[in-house]
């Protein structure tokens, strides 16, 4: 539950055990107690949902009146509370045997043995057999439906934690609690199963629920864990920190962690249930060497490493700097990617050196660190209880950013206004107060009529303008023309809607913007995100509590792979490489004169490649032939080259190109950090041993420099492990604004948000605070933005625009999530094409039919989604399903500023596949081991 | 009982075409309920018992279409629906005879007029005759105490019962 501390509460004293105690008024009796150390019996309550008030475990005596239940009752100035006397254990021991009465006492038998809040109680109050007639006469039924969420009714203790852990926290609304009395039970949807009552599999229900009613099966037979490792998620941008249980070596089970500070003791269904891959059997588990006929034989470490040497090294006499790129991966944690720039740079002395936020939020890093001064998100996450209008602009956070998008439903639900700009019709869409369903592309078009209305109209804060920004009136010459009626022409929408959305926003006390992919990846990102800035910074909305401009990151570490700087452009802290003091500093710690040349971003890459300049890459956890855009570039461009070399923990379309394959670690076996969405900096904590046969990335990356001669300085000596922490400091004192991170300090503090300037500094939840930007004058700086079509525009021959983006149930090309349970799930199991019910009836098809999707680069074919969830005009697919092929289709086209490509706009045709051309049907979940 | 639905997550949902909440239906709530009360969800027991009015019981695409109707989730109008004991998610007979069990019509002989009324009538309670006439239920205290025992003909009381007068009404029913 988020709530906020009211400042203006008066602050009242009174005595709990004797001890005299201060809180504000409205504070619990129980968060009262808890806060000097106290503890009494609860078995409905949970921090993360409002007090309920059910089981009356709870009690607390109160001098001269009779026990209340402690957290739903507010403290009283000058009360008198006891937590525990006889009187209370004889009143708990009665509730808990009423319970009890109605529960079978079979726990050697149960899930929960050993961590049951009922046993526990009845431990605590001495409750042996309960003394009334045990009345289980009904036979309530099991839920088997779902393949990982199993619910046993006749476990229940019918405290309702289920059913408002789905509204109040994940806000699903899925379960409800049917009949009365004896016959209570929780009902999935209209009582027809989890899945059916679309579920989203997050796993909260069973997590709050104090018994087993509600239990993963995967931890029946294993017992209590040995240990609990607290780590951080490495699926997507929130960061949720896991607590994963670990038995002899195997992950039991992985859990949300209550102190989470990124998601306060949430997950959604990647974090919660898909770890199994860790463990699959598919693991590349020794080196590979490409043999002459073009399959892979298998090496010793020693063989691949001495070969990688060598051939680096000779590449690096032969072509010099320019024979090489690195691909770094935001999959991996800070001190790896710190550790491969520093490879290229050092080792090979080249600038090309990249990773894959290139392909995604390369854009909003450029634009708002040319904007504001720091390549960031302005605000945090826990912002968005303080905003009261938030606009989310081609982003779809509830299955992308699944924990922040619950965070995001939950404000909503609770009054605050919602603007979405997204051709999609996506969860929140439905449940905003205005969506401009624009066409794709035209995001540009549309920010710019709705700073035009918030100019025209005086909605801006002139104030602010003269105070803190520049650009001001060049910027409002610019928007003359762009009327709400010029863009509504572009964009396919109501001009009004355009009006009403920038009033809308103007309206808010606190209003933050936040985008997605559907901004950077859709053509001209950058300009996207400099319009958005604009309006943040017109109406004064930056440096304050919910407001600000905010990305919301795709992968787990993007941010954090592009603020170590495995960018060619830039070192760490968005230093420029040819900025002369970051120069020195560099030329100071690494003892040598750092590369000058003109480094190649990912594209660039590629197009060395063909043009043979490029000889030789090093890519770690990235899989460019499948993930990025225009396949057939890419592989063409991996197979000219002389040297591939590529880690990674499963063989893929990369891999395959590979000349030497090198068997990687995930993040569940190794140390680092990560750096979310917030610029929360959190520590990865190993909780298994890597598999026999693979190594730890940054040690492989260390040891390839070290069999090059060179030492990189992060380990205790030739053949030793590399010290992540060691790495840290370094990369903290090239880093000014991470100089006052450190592992002793994480540690402590749980989580450090960037901007950290020193050993004393707290780390900074918002950043421009005031409204002074990080820029070297202070002032924020308003940068026009004029519109330019997309580079694909549909036509006769390909009439639609095709979309891509992800799905709640699979990461990125699927190749960790397709090996694990969560693809056992009905929505998880294969590629569709989404189609409005009105396109599909043009084309022909019906739901369910295959269909053939062509652009100018490619045609796949895919089953079609008959839906409203997409726009008449709009297509979607996800690019999870490697076998589907969704990037064949995507074009070339990239943004001006930083090359990040046009994902998510590529005009296609459709047409039934006629029964003749049908392939054989294959079920890609047959092609997924799964763990044991 | 009333909200005993078959297996959980196995229960299959009969679909029909058409909804059970009609467009006429729904106007006449919208004009006459909806407009009363702050929130769309307070109106959830009026469309129930519309429903439940009109087929007899509540069948459960009619829950869903409630859920619609009103911009709740599905669980949440089950939810509340099996919390009232007069709400049948399942078909019921023409008549349902509710016959008290709470304590003054326990001492006085409910016991006596429950069974007579399952040997005539060959089913339990919770049960309906296979003509589809009469549905036998338990009722917890009907607020007749002074007139025990008593039971519920549909809408019907009838009070200081004997297991002959109450098999006397049952056959008078047309
Ligand atoms: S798993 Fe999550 S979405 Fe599904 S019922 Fe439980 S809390 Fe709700
Ligand atoms: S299933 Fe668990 S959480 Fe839900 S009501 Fe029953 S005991 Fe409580
Ligand atoms: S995938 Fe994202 S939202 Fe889900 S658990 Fe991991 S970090 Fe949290
Ligand atoms: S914990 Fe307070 S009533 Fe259940
Ligand atoms: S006890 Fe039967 S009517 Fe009250």
């Amino acid at each position: 539950m988020i709530t906020k501390a009211d400042p203006l509460a008066q602050t009242l004293t009174f005595k709990i055990d004797g001890k005299a105690v201060q809180a504000p008024a409205g504070t619990t009796i129980l968060t009262a107690l808890r806060s000097i150390g106290k503890e009494v019996p609860t078995l409905c309550y949970s921090d993360r949902m409002q007090p309920y008030g059910a089981c009356r475990t709870c009690l607390v005596e109160v001098e001269g009146r009779k026990p209340v239940a402690s957290c739903h009752t507010p403290v009283a100035a000058d009360a008198s509370y006891k937590t525990h006397s006889p009187l209370l254990t004889r009143l708990r021991k009665n509730i808990t045997e009423l319970i009890a009465s109605d529960h079978p006492l079979e726990c050697l038998d149960c899930t929960a043995n050993g961590r049951c809040d009922l046993q526990s109680l009845a431990q605590e109050v001495g409750l042996r057999t309960p003394r009334y007639e045990n009345a289980r006469t009904h036979n309530p039924p099991k839920d088997d439906s779902h393949p990982f969420i199993k619910l046993e009714m006749a476990k229940c203790i019918g405290c309702g934690k289920c059913a408002r852990a789905c509204d109040e926290v994940q806000g699903s609304f899925i379960l409800g609690m049917s009949g009365r009395g004896y016959d209570v039970k929780v009902i999935a949807g209209n009582d027809t199963g989890f899945e059916k009552a679309d579920c989203v599999s997050c796993g909260q229900c069973v997590f709050e629920c104090p018994v087993a009613a509600l239990e993963e099966p995967g931890t029946r037979l294993f017992g209590l864990p040995d240990t609990t490792v607290i780590t951080t998620c490495s699926y997507c941008g929130v960061g949720c920190s896991l607590n994963v249980n670990v038995k002899d070596g195997s992950v039991v089970n992985i859990e949300p962690n209550p102190q989470g500070s990124a998601n306060l003791g949430h997950t959604c269904v990647k974090g919660r249930f898909a770890h199994q891959f860790a463990h699959s059997k598919d693991r590349l588990h020794t080196p590979l060497i490409k043999k002459p006929d073009g399959g892979f034989r298998e090496a010793s470490w020693d063989e691949a490493l001495d070969l990688i040497a060598t051939k680096f090294n000779e590449i690096k006499k032969k072509y010099g700097p320019a024979g090489f790129a690195a691909i770094s991966s935001s999959r991996c944690t800070n001190e790896e990617n710190y550790l491969m720039q520093k490879f290229a740079r050092v080792v090979m002395g080249t600038n090309s050196i990249d990773n894959c936020s290139r392909v995604c939020h390369s854009p909003s890093a450029y634009a708002l660190g040319q904007a504001l001064g720091t390549g960031a998100g302005t605000n945090s996450f826990q912002d968005v209880a303080e905003s009261d209008v938030i606009m989310i602009v081609g982003a779809n956070p509830t299955e992308a950013h699944p924990v922040f998008g619950a965070r995001i439903k939950q404000a909503v639900l609770k009054g605050c206004k919602l603007i979405i700009l997204d051709p999609r019709n996506t969860e929140l869409a439905k449940l905003s107060d205005l969506h401009i369903p624009l066409r794709p592309g035209s995001n540009v078009a549309v920010i710019n009529a709705m700073q035009h209305v918030l100019v025209k109209e005086n909605l801006i804060d002139p104030d602010f303008i003269a105070k803190h920004t520049e650009g001001f009136t060049q910027l409002k010459a610019e928007l003359e023309p762009c009327t709400p009626e010029w863009a509504a022409e572009i964009a396919a929408v109501d001009p009004d809607l355009i009006r009403r959305a920038a009033r809308l926003y103007a309206s808010g006390k606190a209003a933050q913007v936040l985008w997605g992919l559907g901004v950077t990846e859709a053509g001209h990102g950058s300009n996207a995100v400099f319009g958005m800035i604009n309006m943040a910074v017109m109406t004064g909305n930056i440096g304050r509590p919910g407001t600000g401009t905010n990305p919301i990151r795709g992968q787990n570490n993007v941010q954090g792979a592009s603020d170590v700087g495995a960018l060619p452009n830039v070192f760490s802290d968005y230093r420029s490489v040819t900025d002369p003091e970051a120069r020195a500093d560099h030329r100071r710690v690494w003892g040598i004169e750092p590369p000058s040349d003109k480094g190649l971003r990912i594209p660039d890459m590629f197009d060395a490649a063909h043009h043979g300049t490029l000889k030789a890459m090093y890519i770690l956890a990235e899989d460019v032939a499948q993930s990025d855009p225009n396949t057939t570039h890419v592989v063409g461009a991996l197979e000219s080259l002389e040297f591939l070399v590529v880690q990674e923990i499963f063989m893929n379309e990369t891999a395959k190109l590979a000349d030497v394959i090198l068997p990687g670690t995930t993040f569940l076996e190794k140390e680092g950090t990560f750096v979310n969405s917030d610029r929360r900096i959190q520590r990865v904590r190993q909780a298994i041993d890597p598999r026999p046969g693979t190594r730890i990335d940054g040690d492989i990356i260390n040891t390839i420099a070290r069999r090059m001669g060179v030492d990189l300085g992060v380990d205790a000596g030739p053949g030793t492990p590399i010290d992540p922490s060691k790495i840290m400091d370094e990369l903290a004192h090239l880093t000014p604004k991470w100089a006052g991170v450190s592992y002793e300090r994480l540690e402590k503090m749980g989580f450090i948000q960037w901007p950290c300037y020193d050993k004393d500094h707290p780390g900074t939840e918002i950043v421009h605070l005031g409204g002074e930007t990080l820029r070297p004058n202070h002032l924020a700086k308003l940068t026009i933005t004029p519109w330019q079509e997309p580079g694909e525009l549909p036509d006769k021959e390909y009439p639609f625009m095709l979309t891509t983006g992800r799905m709640l149930f699979h990461y990125n090309v699927g190749t960790m999530t397709r090996r694990t349970d969560v693809s056992k799930l009905d929505k998880a199991k294969e590629e569709t094409l989404r189609i409005h019910p009105s396109d599909a009836r043009k084309v022909g098809v019906v739901n369910g039919e295959l269909v053939n999707v062509t652009s100018r680069r490619g045609s796949v074919q895919v089953k079609a989604q008959v839906t409203k969830a997409t726009n008449p005009g709009t297509l979607f697919m996800t690019f999870h399903f490697p076998e589907s092929r969704t990037n064949l289709l995507v074009g070339s086209a990239v943004d001006e500023f930083t090359g990040c490509p046009e994902y998510k706009i590529s005009a296609v045709r459709v047409e039934k596949v006629t029964a003749a051309a049908r392939p054989e049907t294959r079920d890609p979940a047959d092609e997924v081991q799964h763990a044991k | 009982m009333a909200w005993i639905t078959k297996n959980s997550g196995t229960m299959q949902i009969e679909r029909r075409t058409e909804p059970y909440l009609t467009d006429e239906m729904k106007r006449d709530l919208e004009a006459k309920v909806v407009v009363r009360y702050p929130t769309r969800r307070a109106s959830t027991l009026p469309c129930l018992h519309a429903v439940q009015e009109k087929y007899n019981y509540i069948p459960h695409q009619a829950i869903e279409e409630i859920g619609a109707f009103l911009g709740l989730p599905a669980s949440e109008v089950l939810d509340t629906c099996t919390f009232y004991e007069m709400f049948f998610t399942q078909p019921r007979g023409k008549y349902v005879v509710w016959v008290c069990q709470s304590i003054s019509c326990e001492l006085l002989g409910h016991e006596k007029l429950m069974h007579g009324l399952e040997e005539k009538l060959g089913i339990l309670p919770g049960e309906t005759t296979p003509d589809g006439k009469i549905t036998l239920m338990h009722a917890e205290c009907l607020g007749a105490c002074g007139g025990a025992p008593c039971a519920l003909v549909s809408e019907t009381m009838h009070e200081n019962l004997t297991a002959e007068n109450l098999e006397r009404i049952i056959d008078s029913l047309p």
